[in-house]
């Protein structure tokens, strides 16, 4: 999808387009009346979270069928995004604490104020990296519709497939992060060498980890993600990196490390607020290009003729979906940034560190991640139901646009008209004479005129 | 029809499959029945001209008949004559029906008078893309999808495992997973005929050879040739989609091995004007992202420096 600007597909008015639909009847068979197209202000009655300005796709569909195929994920993706991007965000976090703590240990050795280790994070980094890694591998093999070939995913490493990346990401981050445990779980000279030597492996790996998967959605056909290629990686990572940091603080603030938890709080909120960023800046994007304002019933320009043809199999409340996604964005808005800023706030300024406060903060952002990965996966789906949405996204560019293509112009290419009064009959249109059917000179002879 | 003397091929040697009872192959029959002889290493498509179809859909029956696939689902959809819907894991032709009531879009003005071309009927008979740079083949992680030897694109069966990676790639949706089999499954165009030298089933069968099956530089002239003609007998909006630089091309596909001659905005039949290579999203995704958790990972080593220290 370029970043560029795209020509709108057919700035034909809306009102046009209310008002002939309006002229014609409504089907029988359709009990509610709710899929009819409404007028702008009814629209943004119901449905206030959604600009009047959109700018809608006027041009025809056909029989509103959808144009590209939705994905078949579901709760085990969203589920693994959550779980794949919070380990690899732990074990970059374990691999930053342990980078901060080896200097300061050497600043202890040097005689300075005794300095953090930070030990207890890099533990539950590492073990939160290897669970999420088991955990998501488990669910990534369980949503394969031939689970069997899983080990297919290595036959080869494609550059243009972020799924491929993937694989070896998530390959890459399971080996180095379970060498980096055994310096957790052994103490021995060669444990902890290895150890040392895997983790910034497992820290870029689990940096993979965050971003393939946005990256992995964007590469596809489907509006809502391929409209957001930056964006779309950019708010998983900074989601990836608030929940690990919520999952360790939650696990500082049981063992009793307030300082260290406080720490965490603040990089949590500080990756939240990035992650809030990114996604206002994308859906904002999407919205102000791509976003389907009008239900889906045909239009009169419509390849189907909009005379008591229901539209097809596709659900028509358009503006439930919409309705449906932004509750979902606001819910996990509101759970992975607004109660975790007000735990955590009321947190700092008390005394002493309430622990209820500072966990309730904690799984609350935990909980907005996974709300947040779900609501973009399902929106996702919708979008590519929604033909008006990918054909609107498909028209052309400036660049595109030319007078020889005809298809690519953004008005439609002038038609025909055989009844249209005070026109000349077009004079190019007649009968084939013998000669041309026999692929001789071209002999303009005039057959019967359409008037 | 008996092809005359002189095509007919001379008489196969004895002891071979070809005269073994009751298997009476010939070779190279799409050299009589497409006038293509198929070598492999060169490069074979469509050419599918919707302005010869007449929506029999001898095609989709071909192709269901000749791959063996299931039906999909019975009952009336209500969309013209189109029952089929859309692809699927199971359907890999699908014939579009298009009632054009109207020269200017508006029904009210129903067209009093129609022209003996088309009249007013859109007929095509889709199909997958075999696009000159794949977006499902692209996106597949196990290389289940690769390019044969006569420039299609084909699912190999055996390695597939369902990720289902290429449906949301496919700019035109038409690669499915099959919930009975758990593999993706599309348009092979006929693979195992192909290397039988026979040409595609829906091509065979087309009666008014709207589906044309041939080298794609002798397609795309025959083609170009068809579109000016069109245009010399008054359907000046005949146009190719899916050559080199057009419309269906665009956004890196760089072309459609499979293209078709249609006489109406793409859309009308269900296909993008312009559809991007979703590959080209791939690095500057992860570049974004990994810059992301970059700078926040280096606001994160900050404050994990800062503060004081309650303990180890």
């Amino acid at each position: 999808m370029r970043e560029s600007d795209r020509t709108e597909a057919y700035a034909a008015p809306k009102a046009q387009a209310a008002g002939a639909a309006q002229a014609t009847p409504t089907p029988a068979t359709r009990a509610d009346n709710r899929s009819a197209i409404t007028s702008a202000r009814e629209r943004q009655r119901s449905a206030p979270h959604l600009s009047a300005a959109t700018p809608t796709y006027a041009g025809p569909t056909y029989y509103g069928q959808p144009s590209v195929k939705a994905s078949l994920y579901g709760p085990l993706v969203w589920q693994y995004l959550f779980v794949g991007g919070l380990a690899g965000g732990a074990q970059v976090l374990a691999t930053l604490a342990s980078l901060t703590s080896r200097s300061a240990a050497r600043r202890a050795r040097s005689g300075a104020p005794p300095a953090l280790t930070h030990r207890s994070v890099i533990d539950t980094g590492r073990t939160l990296g290897l669970v999420g890694a088991a955990v998501g591998g488990a669910l990534l093999i369980a949503d394969l519709h031939t689970p069997r070939r899983f080990a297919n995913m290595l036959r080869i490493f494609r550059k243009t497939s972020p799924m491929s990346i993937g694989s070896y990401v998530l390959m890459s981050f399971a080996g180095s992060t379970g060498l980096s445990l055994l310096g957790t779980l052994f103490h021995g000279r060669w444990a902890q060498r290895i150890a040392r030597m895997a983790q910034p492996v497992a820290g870029l790996s689990g940096a993979g980890m965050t971003v393939y998967t946005g990256a992995l959605l964007a590469s596809t056909s489907t509006p809502y993600w391929a409209s957001q290629p930056r964006l779309l990686p950019m708010r998983f990572g900074s989601s990836a990196v608030a929940t690990a940091a919520a999952a360790l603080a939650a696990s500082e603030t049981l063992r009793g490390h307030a300082a260290e938890a406080r720490r965490l709080d603040r990089i949590a909120l500080l990756a939240a607020m990035a992650e809030a960023a990114c996604g206002a800046a994308g859906d904002a994007r999407y919205r102000a290009r791509h976003a389907a304002v009008t239900p889906r019933m045909p239009l009169p320009q419509d390849g189907a003729t909009a005379q008591g043809v229901p539209a097809a199999s596709v659900p028509l409340h358009a503006e439930e979906t919409e309705y449906r996604h932004a509750r979902q964005q606001t819910s996990a808005a509101t759970a992975g940034m607004v109660v975790p800023l007000v735990c955590w706030g009321i947190n700092a300024l008390l005394p002493r560190r309430s622990r209820a406060l500072g966990l309730l903060g904690a799984f609350s952002m935990l909980a907005g991640g996974l709300m947040m990965r779900a609501a973009v996966l399902n929106e996702g789906n919708r979008s590519a139901r929604r033909p008006e949405e990918y054909l609107g996204m498909t028209q052309a560019t400036e660049d595109e646009a030319r007078a020889d293509q005809p298809a690519l112009a953004s008005s439609p290419p002038p038609r025909r008209t055989s009844s249209q009064e005070g026109d000349a009959p077009p004079a190019a249109w007649h009968w084939p004479t013998a000669e041309e059917m026999s692929h001789h000179q071209e002999n303009p002879a005039h057959g019967p005129t359409h008037h | 029809m008996n092809a005359p003397m002189e095509l007919r091929r001379p008489p196969p040697e004895s002891g071979t499959a070809a005269t073994t009872p009751g298997a009476q192959a010939i070779r190279d029959e799409a050299l009589q029945t497409a006038g293509v002889r198929i070598v492999p290493g060169r490069r074979y498509g469509f050419f599918t001209d919707t302005t010869l179809c007449i929506g029999c859909k001898a095609c989709e029956v071909a192709c269901k008949e000749w791959n063996g696939l299931p039906p999909d689902h019975f009952g009336l959809s209500g969309m013209s004559y189109d029952n089929t819907r859309r692809f699927s894991a199971n359907t890999w032709r699908h014939v579009s029906f298009i009632e054009k009531i109207s020269d200017d879009g508006d029904p009210a003005h129903r067209a009093t008078a129609m022209p003996p071309f088309q009249s007013h009927w859109r007929m095509m008979s889709d199909v997958c893309k075999h696009c000159g740079n794949a977006p499902c083949l692209e996106a597949c992680p196990t290389g289940a999808l690769f390019r044969t030897e006569f420039d299609t694109v084909v699912v190999q069966q055996d390695i597939c495992n369902g990720c289902a990676y290429c449906v949301p790639a496919c700019p035109f949706g038409v690669v499915d997973v099959s919930h009975e089999d758990g593999k993706a499954h599309k348009c092979t165009l006929c693979y195992d005929r192909l290397k039988g030298g026979m040409e595609p089933a829906c091509s065979k069968s087309c009666p008014t050879d709207s589906i044309q099956f041939g080298e794609i530089d002798v397609l795309r002239e025959r083609a170009a040739k068809r579109v000016e003609r069109l245009h010399a007998l008054g359907a000046t909006d005949a146009y190719l989609y899916g050559v080199p630089d057009g419309p269906g091309a665009t956004g890196g596909l760089r072309e459609l091995n499979a293209f078709f001659l249609l006489n109406d905005r793409p859309e009308v039949y269900n296909l993008p004007a312009a559809p991007t290579r979703p590959s080209n999203r791939v690095k500057p995704g992860l570049l974004a992202g990994l810059a992301t958790v970059a700078g926040l990972a280096l606001a994160a080593s900050a404050l994990m420096g800062a503060g004081g220290s309650d303990d180890a």
